[in-house]
């Protein structure tokens, strides 16, 4: 059995890719495939998974695949630490990137340039379908295309098999040229920006603005014992396990002289991210009315369209680490 | 005191006892006797409680459960057709561990709309997640309203409770009933101490989702802290025998089953007879006995194994039919005996549907029935276990495994369904 | 003074949820909790904001709240209020308040409603309604509007969306005759955080009908939430109004006032032009949202002007 792990953020097309992968392999007589995402209660933005298992067996086994053949990033911010664990010896990583990682187990391609080229629009999931092709014998792009056919709406069908000719063709140009591979960097340093999905501590201020005395949920980290838990469901209010930064490519940055202190921004962010310093932090600017908090934005924008002085922006999470 | 009351009636004075702090209202046939009684407690002054007439069954529970979530002693009352409006509701008090006491009048599920008493109701919902148990008289219903809280409030046990009624047989049937003292309720139930509430020091989150990663955990607590309910009732029976000087006998009462060759189960105001039947019969020399379960959950299969041990032939009497299956009751007696490893050949009566009387005379030739089965078989085991489909007649032609009374079981006191009956059962 | 950015309390009551990134009803169930302060116990049925706000073990309300069965919102309230009251344990500053969507509110949980209003219980009921079942992904409510695409409305050959309008809700609750009403737009924050203050101070139901995209289901850029919040108001499709029962005006029958009237309506082939959902609308289909538009605002200068 051939086990593919998709990882994108809702709305991006991991599972449609899945699903297409899923009905390529297929078609032919005992061929078998399952195709399922991983259901939360996370929504548009979040990190989420999907998987496809291909078979010449019938597949009983319906749970999630922790450990896969191919693992595939349709966003390299999403790709960060222990990405090796999901993957099984002998491996592949693909990951739609502009950058070069030093690994010969992963595999980059810009699948957003080249669906921005031809769809016009950056939906990066049939690119990496046809990249997947390129490294994995088991599913032909000639299949592929025929699932676009099959599963897509018409008008799509053109376009998407475009999408996987030209991600077949920059793999095979990629490999042909071999990995440029860096040993003196680890992989970590080399992922620029990407958020762990365990935490992230941002680490440009010296001391980071505080919200001060106020009621609001907060991040715990004891042992949670059912024996605890479990008699009621009554439970601590405000009690957090989890951070939201990884639902974010994008993320607000505040130009602290041109901030007026209007509030408009703390006013409408829908996650009460934008806030009032208690102190003034140790930011170069550090007049600054308002604070961001990073660890919970999940990079709507709602903030920097609400400041109508031209505080607030919008930049990619790579450039705002190193901002 | 004594008094003369309804089994409606006698409830409300349970409740009154109990000092309900929230009551949420909603009228139905045959229940609504308590919620009128109710209100008038209320009105005189006699019950201190906020009284809601809440717009529907859904919306009486749904409001129990907000006021239980403030740490309020809550109850409310429905029936029949009102408690499958309220069943989801029914999983959201049980999953969320309110203490809620409910009354149900157990009354027959439509269609044919019919207002009369049956078991299928209650039985139905036997898998929601809430304690349920059967009242056989007047007082046993008073009792169980009180005793019902101290069950349900037990910190091990925090669980709602059903308590049941026989539609009319009990809730329109007036009979003499001890109603305690206030003081001496007050002495045997202790205003509630809840711990899930919401908390103004410490607030909390209540009745929150819980995907697969922790699902499972409050479903196992839910489940075992339900099994603890069995020590949680002899706690409690014990301590209402010390304060009001009654007795019960824990989630089984066993009849002169130590000895029976034929033992009959079932539960609810019908036990009546049968007690009465196992008498008579006694008289005559048959070894017969009577197996009344009074808590269907939390199912006391190994009290019923041990009872139930040494009968030749055991019949289940139940005014339930699951379509396509079996009696809900048989169904649970036999899981309990095959898991004791006890291969006593087991008949299940349907009787009671829709308000249908059971006779003494049907109640005797049940006993016969199965009496008769030992002889016809001696202890021939595979002898039994006919299906309803194969079952012609009642006695003679030997005992089907599920019969209806009155259809395919008949007795010769009683006229006999004629053959377009019989045809219209198969 | 009326609370704004400045001086709205810092506390952020909830927060840490898995909502969408720029989801409406979380902006609108943060600004109501800013309001009605620490105290508030909050009631959701299974909806949205259930669904992100507390999912075990990620509890995201700092204040006491609690989930509701999907259509018994308002009788959890009721339930709380009364329980909280019988106790004698409910502070002053208490607020029971409920959050339901425009399903939970308008379709399943109407009933409720309409009993907690009947008996005018001392609770707030606040509808986020983001025009269709969104927790479910995106199917048709009755509030959802006329030509909205939906996953059970789709568009096709034979109809473009949504064929019905959106039920009035406010007016079918005002018409109980109950303290007060309001409809309002996490577009206009002040205007909403007023009206919560208002219905904070009132005793008996009260309910608020608020609108908050969902730029998920109503296929628009997640940072342009506020911005449809506004337009849809700007446009005239929504309206900030209240209604003042008798207890409250004094009025037999109560009051309506107009909050806002816009001197000239903004375009509304460009609000629905900027949303996928209404992408397919033809343009006399969107003549035809704009004629049920100018007669709704007949019907408000007559009656509440």
């Amino acid at each position: 059995m051939i086990e593919v792990l998709w990882h994108g953020r809702g709305g991006q097309g991991a599972f449609t890719a899945a699903r297409l992968l899923g009905a390529a392999s297929s078609f032919a007589d005992g061929s078998y495939a399952l195709a399922f995402p991983s259901f939360g209660p996370e929504r548009r933005g979040a990190p989420m998974r999907a998987f496809t298992k291909m078979s010449r067996e019938p597949i009983g086994d319906r749970s999630a695949v922790s450990r896969a053949n191919y693992v595939i990033y349709l966003d390299d911010t999403l790709l960060g630490e222990g990405w090796e664990d999901e993957l099984l010896p002998d491996g592949k990583v693909i990951v739609n990137s502009v950058r070069s990682f030093g690994d010969p187990r992963i595999v980059a391609i810009d699948a957003n340039g080249i669906s921005q080229e031809i769809l016009g629009r950056p939906i990066p999931n049939t690119a990496l379908l046809g990249a997947l092709c390129s490294v994995c014998d088991y599913v032909s792009a000639d299949n592929v295309k025929r699932a676009i056919e099959g599963y897509m709406p018409a008008k799509l069908h053109e376009k998407n098999k475009r999408v996987v000719d030209a991600a077949l063709e920059a793999v095979g140009k990629t490999r042909a040229a071999g990995v440029a591979v860096n040993t003196d960097e680890s992989l970590k340093s080399q992922v620029i920006g990407s958020v762990s999905r365990e935490t992230t501590k941002d680490a440009h201020f010296d001391a980071p603005a505080s919200r001060g005395e106020t009621v609001i949920p907060t991040l715990q980290t004891d042992a949670l014992d059912p024996a605890d838990f479990a008699h009621t469901t009554c439970y601590d209010g405000g009690y957090l396990v989890a951070k939201n930064a990884g639902w974010r490519n994008m993320r607000p940055v505040l130009d602290a002289g041109k901030c007026t202190g209007c509030l408009q921004c703390y006013l409408y962010c829908p996650d009460g991210c934008l806030f009032r310093p208690a102190r003034q932090t140790a930011d170069a600017a550090g007049t600054a009315a308002v604070a961001i908090d990073y660890d919970f934005c999940k990079g709507c924008g709602v903030c920097v369209e609400m400041c109508r002085f031209g505080a607030l922006a919008m930049v990619p999470e790579s450039e705002g680490d190193e901002r | 005191m004594k008094r003369f009351l309804s089994g409606d009636e006698a409830f409300a004075e349970g409740v009154r006892l109990a000092k309900p702090q929230v009551i949420s209202a909603y009228p139905i046939t045959p229940q609504t006797v308590v919620v009128e009684r109710l209100s008038e407690m209320v009105e005189e002054g006699s019950l201190k409680a906020e009284y809601v007439h809440v717009e529907s069954e859904h919306s009486a529970l749904s409001c129990a459960m907000g006021a239980s979530a403030t740490g309020a002693r809550t109850f409310t009352a429905t029936s029949s057709q009102g408690l499958l409006y309220m069943a989801e509701v029914l999983t959201y008090a049980a999953g969320g561990r309110f203490p809620i006491v409910m009354m149900n009048a157990n009354r027959a599920t439509a269609l044919p709309w019919n207002i009369y008493g049956d078991q299928r109701d209650s039985l139905a919902l036997l898998d929601h997640g809430w304690i349920q148990a059967y009242a056989e008289s007047n007082q046993e219903a008073l009792d169980l309203a009180l005793m019902a809280y101290a069950v349900a409030e037990d910190p091990a046990v925090l669980t709602p409770f059903m308590v049941n009624l026989d539609g009319f047989a009990l809730t329109h049937t007036y009979e003499t009933v001890d109603v305690p003292a206030e003081e001496d309720a007050d002495a045997f139930l202790p205003p509630y101490q809840a711990t899930n509430c919401f908390d103004f020091e410490h607030p909390k989150n209540i009745g929150y989702s819980a995907g697969p990663d922790y699902n499972r955990y409050f479903k196992y607590y839910e489940h075992r802290d339900m099994l603890g309910a069995f020590e949680a009732i002899a706690r409690v029976e014990a301590h209402f025998a010390e304060c009001f000087g009654r007795a019960y006998t824990g989630p089984v009462e066993a009849v002169s089953c130590d000895d029976a060759e034929a033992i009959l189960v079932t539960l609810g105001s019908i036990a009546g007879l049968a007690r009465e039947s196992v008498a008579r019969l006694r008289e005559q020399g048959k070894r017969v006995g009577l197996l009344r379960i009074r808590y269907m959950r939390p199912f006391p299969a190994k009290l019923i194994a041990e009872a139930l041990a040494g009968a030749a032939a055991v019949g289940v009497l139940e005014k339930d039919i699951s379509f396509g299956a079996e009696g809900t009751v048989f169904t649970n007696v036999n899981s309990a005996l095959q898991q004791a490893g006890c291969t006593t050949p087991t008949f299940n009566f349907i009787g009671g549907l829709g308000g249908d009387d059971i006779t003494s005379a049907q109640m005797d030739a049940m006993f016969d029935a199965l009496l008769d089965s030992v002889g016809e078989r001696g202890h021939d085991v595979a002898a039994a276990g006919r299906s309803c489909d194969d079952a012609s007649t009642g006695q003679g032609a030997g005992l089907g495994r599920v019969s209806f009374l009155g259809i395919d079981f008949s007795v010769a006191s009683q006229p006999a369904c004629g053959d377009d009956c019989k045809e219209g059962a198969r | 003074m009326a609370m704004n950015a400045k001086n709205m309390p810092a506390d952020e009551l909830f927060f840490g949820h898995k909502a969408c990134a720029g989801c409406g009803g979380s902006l609108a169930v943060r600004a109501a909790l800013k309001v009605l302060g620490p105290n508030a116990v909050a009631a959701l049925p299974a909806g949205c904001m259930s669904a992100v706000g507390f999912n075990f073990p990620q509890l995201c309300f700092a204040n006491n709240a609690m989930i509701t069965p999907f259509a018994a919102t308002a009788a959890v309230l009721t339930g709380i209020e009364a329980g909280l009251r019988a106790q004698g344990k409910k502070p002053d500053d208490c607020t029971v308040v409920g959050f339901a969507g425009d399903g939970g509110t308008a379709d399943i949980g109407i009933q409720a409603l309409s009993g907690a209003i009947d008996r005018n219980d001392d609770v707030l009921y606040i509808c986020y309604d983001n025009e269709a079942y969104m927790n479910t992904g995106i199917q048709k409510s009755s509030l959802t509007p006329f030509g909205a695409k939906t996953t059970t409305t789709p568009v096709g050959k034979n109809s473009h969306g949504c064929l019905t309008q959106k039920k009035n809700v406010f007016e079918i609750v005002a018409a109980h005759g109950l303290p007060y009403a309001a409809t309002a737009s996490v577009g206009y924050m002040s205007d909403f955080l007023k009206k919560l203050e208002r219905a904070k101070g009132i005793h008996g139901t009260r309910f608020i009908h608020v609108i908050a995209p969902c730029p998920t289901g109503w296929g628009a850029p997640e940072s342009k939430m506020v911005d449809l919040a506004r337009d849809v108001v700007d446009c005239g499709l929504w309206y900030l109004a209240e209604y003042e029962g008798e207890q409250v005006s004094g009025v037999p029958g109560g009051t309506f006032t107009l909050n806002c009237k816009p001197r000239e309506f903004a375009s509304v082939r460009d609000y629905l032009k900027g949303q996928g959902r209404f992408r397919a609308l033809s343009d006399e289909e969107i003549s035809l949202v704009e004629r049920s538009r100018d007669a709704k605002w007949e019907m408000i200068e007559r009656d509440w002007a």
